[in-house]
C-alpha cells in the first residue's frame, strides 16, 4: 500500500512539476489577495496593522487560498484520469496520497504568504518557532478536510461553490483554533500556554486523516 | 492491518481532545438559596400570579401535544392504508 | 426501531416530563444569583434546545452509518429527518439563547462558545441539505450525504465540546463572569434540567419520527 502512496505522490508532484501554470496560479492568487488586503488597509502612519488583525486577516488568506488549492485535486480531474484511477489503484492510497501532497502543497503556499504578507504589512511574531508549528499542523487539518470536501463535490456535479460551502463551517473550529494558538505566539507566551491549542490541533489532524482513511472507499465506489 | 491505523489515529485524536474537557466552575451551594441581598420575584410569586403563567405555559404544552398527536394519529392511518392497498395487490 | 416508533408510551411519558417540566421549573426554588435572577429558569428551557439538537444529529448520523454499511431508503430517510428536526432545535436553541444573553451579558450575540457551536452546527447541516439537494441520483445522494454527515459530526463535536474552555480563557475569573457557564448545577437544578433534557429531547424524536413515518409512506406511494 505505502509504495502505492509514494507512487501516487511522486505522481502528482510531477504532473504539478509539468503544468506550472496551476501552482503560478495559486500562487499569484494568494500574492495579489496579500496585495489587495495591504492596499486596501493602508493607514496614514507607518505604524501597521493591530497585532489581532494581522492575524486574523493572515487566516482568512490561508482558508482561502487552501480552498483555491486543494479545490483542484478532484474538482479538476478529467473523468478518464478518474476512470484510471478506478480501475488500477486502491481507493485509499488515493485519499492519502492526496492528502499528504495537498498538506506539503499547503505548507509551501503558507511559507510563501508568510514571506509576502510579512514583508509589505510587518511581521509581529515573537515566537517563530511556535508560529511555524501552528500553521503546520492547521495546514494538515485544513487540508485533509478540504481533500474530503473536493472528493465530495467532485461527486456533486463539480461544484466549487458547494465545496466552499461544505467546507468553511467544517474550517471554522480549526481557524479558530489557529488564530488562538497564533495570538500566542505574537504574544510570546510559554510553549506550556499554547500546549492545549497545539494538542487539539493535532487531534483534529488525527481525526481528519483517520475519517479520510474510513470514509473515503464509499465515496469512491461509484 | 487495514483499519488498526485508521482507529489508532482516531482514538489518539478523540482521546487528546477529551483530555481537555475539565473545567473550573463555581459551585452553587445554600447560600444561593438563601440570601435576600440578590432581587427575586418575590412579591410576584407570593400574590399568586406565578401560577398564571404556569397556566398558560401548560394550556400551550396541551395544544402542541393535542396537534403532534393528531398528526401521529393520521400517518398511523396512512400507514394502515399503504398496508391494505399492499398486501390486496 | 420500526415497531419503537409506532409505540405510544414513550410519547406518554416525553408529555408527562415537559408537564413536570413546566411546573417544576417555574415554581421550585432556585438559587438566587446576581444578574440572573429569576431569569435562571430559563436554563430549563433553552440549554435542552442544545442537548436535543446533539442528540438528534447523533442519531441522524448512527443512521448515516447504518446506510453505509447497509444502504437502503429507509436509513437515508432517518438520517435525513433527524438532521432536520435537530436543525430546527438548534435554532430554537439560538433565539431563546440570544434572548437571554441579551438580558445577561448585555448583547444578543456575545461570543459564547455554546451559542458559536450552535451556529456553526447549523451552518453545517444547512450545507448538508444543499449537497442533497444538489444529487440526482437517489443512491448516490444517500451515499455522498451520509459521507458528509458523518465526517462533519465527527470531526466538529469534540471541537464543540473543547471550544467552550478555550473561549472561557479569555474571560478570567469566574466570580466576574455572569454567564451561566461558569456554575456548576446543584442537584436541585439537574433533577429538572436533566427531565428536561430527557423530555425535550423526547418531543424532537416523536417530530422527527412523525416525519420519517410520512415520507415512508410518501416512498412506498412512489412505487
Amino acid at each position: 500500500m505505502w509504495a502505492e502512496v509514494k507512487y501516487l505522490f511522486l505522481k502528482e508532484v510531477t504532473l504539478e512539476w509539468r503544468q506550472k501554470y496551476a501552482f503560478n496560479g495559486l500562487l499569484l492568487f494568494t500574492v495579489s489577495t496579500i496585495f489587495i488586503i495591504y492596499l486596501s488597509l493602508r493607514v496614514k502612519n507607518q505604524a501597521g496593522l493591530p497585532d489581532h488583525l494581522w492575524n486574523a486577516l493572515f487566516w482568512i488568506i490561508i482558508l482561502f487560498s487552501a480552498i483555491n488549492a486543494v479545490a483542484k485535486s478532484f474538482l479538476q480531474e478529467s473523468p478518464g484520469r478518474q476512470l484510471y484511477y478506478y480501475i488500477s489503484v486502491h481507493p485509499i492510497s488515493l485519499i492519502m496520497a492526496k492528502m499528504i501532497y495537498n498538506s506539503l502543497l499547503m505548507v509551501v503556499l503558507a511559507v510563501i504568504a508568510v514571506v509576502v504578507y510579512g514583508t509589505v504589512l510587518g511581521y509581529p511574531v515573537i515566537n517563530t518557532l511556535m508560529f511555524a508549528s501552528v500553521v503546520a499542523l492547521a495546514s494538515v487539518g485544513i487540508s485533509s478536510v478540504l481533500t474530503m470536501m473536493s472528493a465530495i463535490a467532485s461527486k456533486a456535479g463539480n461544484n466549487t461553490v458547494l465545496m466552499a460551502i461544505l467546507s468553511l463551517p467544517l474550517l471554522i473550529p480549526i481557524l479558530l483554533l489557529s488564530i488562538k494558538a497564533v495570538k500566542n505566539a505574537i504574544d510570546d507566551l510559554t510553549w506550556a500556554d499554547t500546549s492545549d491549542e497545539l494538542i487539539t490541533l493535532a487531534a483534529v489532524d488525527c481525526i481528519g486523516i483517520a475519517l479520510g482513511y474510513v470514509l473515503f472507499p464509499f465515496l469512491w465506489k461509484s | 492491518m487495514k483499519h488498526t491505523l485508521s482507529i489508532a489515529l482516531f482514538t489518539t485524536g478523540m482521546f487528546l481532545s477529551t483530555s481537555l474537557w475539565a473545567q473550573e466552575k463555581h459551585k452553587i451551594d445554600e447560600n444561593d438559596y438563601a440570601n435576600q441581598s440578590v432581587e427575586m420575584a418575590d412579591g410576584f410569586r407570593a400574590e399568586g400570579k406565578i401560577y398564571v403563567v404556569v397556566a398558560v405555559m401548560v394550556a400551550l404544552l396541551g395544544g402542541f401535544t393535542f396537534y403532534v398527536v393528531r398528526m401521529d394519529m393520521k400517518v398511523t392511518g396512512l400507514e394502515k392504508k399503504v398496508e391494505e392497498f399492499l398486501q390486496g395487490k | 426501531m420500526d415497531k419503537l416508533i409506532r409505540k405510544w408510551w414513550w410519547k406518554i411519558l416525553a408529555v408527562v416530563l415537559m408537564l413536570y417540566v413546566v411546573c417544576a421549573g417555574l415554581l421550585f426554588d432556585v438559587p438566587r444569583l446576581v444578574i440572573l435572577n429569576e431569569t435562571i429558569r430559563v436554563l430549563h428551557f433553552h440549554v435542552p434546545m442544545w442537548f436535543g439538537m446533539i442528540l438528534l444529529l447523533l442519531a441522524s448520523v448512527v443512521y448515516a452509518i447504518k446506510n453505509l454499511s447497509n444502504p437502503s431508503p429507509k436509513n437515508d430517510i432517518y438520517s435525513l429527518e433527524f438532521a432536520n428536526v435537530g436543525v430546527a432545535f438548534g435554532v430554537m436553541g439560538i433565539v431563546t439563547g440570544m434572548i437571554w444573553a441579551n438580558f445577561t451579558w448585555g448583547e444578543p450575540w456575545s461570543n459564547d462558545p455554546k451559542q458559536n457551536a450552535s451556529a456553526i452546527g447549523i451552518l453545517i447541516y444547512f450545507a448538508y441539505f444543499i449537497l442533497r439537494g444538489s444529487i440526482e441520483d437517489e443512491n448516490t445522494k444517500a451515499r455522498i450525504s451520509a459521507v458528509y454527515n458523518i465526517f462533519a459530526f465527527a470531526i466538529l463535536i469534540p471541537l464543540l465540546f473543547i471550544l467552550p474552555r478555550l473561549t472561557d480563557s479569555l474571560h478570567p475569573g469566574n466570580g466576574g463572569n455572569p454567564g451561566f457557564n461558569a456554575y456548576d448545577l446543584d442537584s436541585k437544578l439537574r433533577k429538572v434540567f436533566y427531565t428536561a433534557v430527557i423530555g425535550w429531547s423526547l418531543i424532537g424524536f416523536w417530530i422527527a419520527t412523525i416525519r420519517v413515518r410520512m415520507r415512508l409512506v410518501q416512498h412506498v406511494t412512489e412505487q
